[in-house]
């Protein structure tokens, strides 16, 4: 079996739980959102490949949604980054990661808090699938803000090349949708906001080496139009304004 | 599978006859193939492009402007034959097919995920000689496959994602693992490919060949592989946070060791490079390798947590 085949396999069976989680959570009114790449997706065209489901999900609905992902036969287990689940489908794995409580990202030790503002401001959308034969399996599910999901993506230190890429992708896809006043007054409630302006610039530095647009055509398959590479970075130059100015 | 449609076949004709296989513009297409409608040009060099009978680029001055270029008859008919002989339509069976007339060799992350299974490749790293390399281009070409060659980039983000690089060597042949017909960068060069460029990404793929490959990889070749790089210290740095990540002996000391040993530690360096603040964590492992370790612990726990359950 190629590669391609792998891949399409195993989110056709990660859209599949995906949906299971979405419509349970809801006929249980238990507080879930997504919140990592496949959040993204529902953003953005799929640009990169992905198959692991990450969550913030309420304190009161953690017993449930446990028993849930046991149901579809996933282990759990503690990590560094907080508990995760995983299911092993063919030769490869299904990660589920659950925030309770805060989003912890590792690289930084920062924590976004979950509060039930993050779950009241989530939407429906379409999670879409990236080869054209899991179409049938896209599914609908709570997906967190658009701002929000922006100020969780530029969160980890390093140089996170997949968080790299969904910036540039919801920067391309949704800037006209991004409201850089919200992300400022984001990070100014979660005191991220040193953190993240030195992300930005440090994100922007990056762009403009090069690195990212060799990172981009590593992961997409594809160049970046110059086009794309000018409205990312003119997007940052705002946002780095907007944050310096708080 | 089917030829192309005559009028297809008689575009690339047409162009032959008067311009052989050398580059032409988009105004130059148009007066050869006597159309006038822009969409109806560009629809018929589309149509020719995807069934692998003619190569595009950008002008690199004036990105609007397209420069077309034909690839020659009998690389098309050697790619056709090619296609004829695979068991389907997907690239992998077209390589295999032709892997007993031309000589190619898959590399990057693609090579790597075959050997690991571990992070989902964005593209397929095929190296081949400059002298093969119009076949390959026809050989792939097809609505759902993107060709990117040498620097020039695909436009368009498709199912199956490839990367032709026209710098296949004899050495990186002799190198290679063939596995299902195909052959890939040996796993040796790939982890030290990995030390070399330091991206995140291709760190991840030398721990993951690191940790899934341990019992296979030879590694008499992979020390004379990174002593020529001279990522002997990168390479024993990273078995040790196997080791102490894992809290598993993957490594035997005596290997880590005899790279310690070996290595050249004299002058301090950043690992990976072009990031100077330091991961505290790893201080006591940065001290014995003279290295100013900078990739955090949640990079490298994540990785392992994925490779080893």
């Amino acid at each position: 079996m190629s590669a391609e085949q792998k891949m399409e396999d195993v989110e056709r069976e990660s859209l599949k739980d995906l949906k299971v989680l979405a419509e349970k959570s809801k006929e249980w009114a238990m507080d879930m959102v997504v919140i990592g790449g496949y959040a993204v997706r529902a953003f953005t065209d799929a640009y990169r490949h992905t198959k692991d489901i990450d969550v913030a999900i309420s304190e009161e609905g953690q017993g449930n949604f446990i028993a849930l992902l046991k149901s579809l036969n996933y282990e759990l287990r503690d990590t560094d980054f907080g508990l995760a689940a995983t299911k092993k489908f063919d030769s490869d794995f299904i990660d589920v990661r659950i925030s309770v409580g805060k989003i912890h990202d590792i690289s930084s030790g920062l924590s976004y808090p979950i509060t039930g503002q993050l779950f009241k401001d989530s939407k429906v959308m379409l999670v879409g699938a990236r080869y054209k034969n899991n179409k049938p399996f896209e599914t609908g599910a709570p997906i967190v803000d658009l701002n929000r999901l922006m100020v969780l993506k530029s969160m980890p230190k390093g140089r996170p090349e997949k968080d790299a890429i969904d910036i540039m992708s919801l920067i391309t896809d949704q800037s006209k949708s991004i409201d850089i006043s919200i992300i400022v007054q984001e990070c100014q409630e979660t005191d991220l906001t040193d953190h993240i302006q030195s992300q930005i610039q440090d994100f922007a530095a990056r762009l403009n080496s090069g690195e990212m647009t060799k990172t981009w055509s590593d992961v997409t398959g594809a160049g970046m139009p110059g086009v794309q590479f000018k409205s990312i970075q003119k997007f940052l130059r705002e946002l780095d304004k907007a944050l310096r100015g708080r | 599978m089917e030829w192309v449609p005559s009028w297809v076949a008689k575009s690339y004709a047409r162009v032959y006859a008067e311009k052989n296989t050398s580059w032409l513009s988009s105004e130059k297409a148009k007066t050869t193939l006597k159309i006038e409608d822009k969409k109806v040009l560009s629809l018929r060099l589309a149509r020719l492009e995807e069934a692998g009978f003619l190569i595009s680029k950008r002008d690199p001055i004036d990105r609007r402007k397209k420069h077309y270029r034909l690839i020659q008859p009998n690389d098309v008919i050697f790619s056709y034959g090619m296609r004829l002989l695979s068991s389907s339509e997907d690239v992998m069976d077209r390589l295999a097919a032709a892997s007993k007339n031309m000589d190619f060799v898959i590399g990057g992350s693609y090579a790597t995920y075959v050997y690991t299974g571990y992070a989902a490749p964005g593209k397929i790293d095929i190296y081949v000689s400059e002298n093969d390399t119009d076949r390959l281009i026809s050989l792939l070409s097809d609505k759902s496959t993107s060709i990117s060659v040498d620097d020039m980039l695909s436009e368009k983000i498709a199912r199956n994602n490839v990367h032709i690089h026209s710098s296949l060597t004899k050495e990186m042949a002799d190198n290679s693992t063939l596995l299902a017909s195909i052959r890939y960068v040996n796993p040796e060069t790939l982890v030290v490919e990995g030390l070399t460029v330091q991206s995140e990404f291709l760190l991840t793929d030398t721990f993951a060949i690191l940790i899934k490959k341990r019992k296979e990889l030879d590694f008499d070749k992979l020390l004379k592989f990174a002593k020529s790089e001279n990522m002997e210290r990168e390479l024993g740095v990273c078995l040790e946070i196997i080791n102490l990540e894992s809290k598993k002996k993957f490594f035997d000391v005596s290997t880590i060791n005899k790279i310690n040993s070996a290595a050249d530690l004299s002058r301090k360096k950043f690992f990976p490079k072009n990031v100077t603040q330091e991961t505290s964590e790893y201080h006591v492992l940065a001290n014995k390798w003279n290295l100013g370790i900078t990739f955090s612990k949640g990079f490298v726990s994540k990785i392992i947590t994925g490779l080893i359950r």
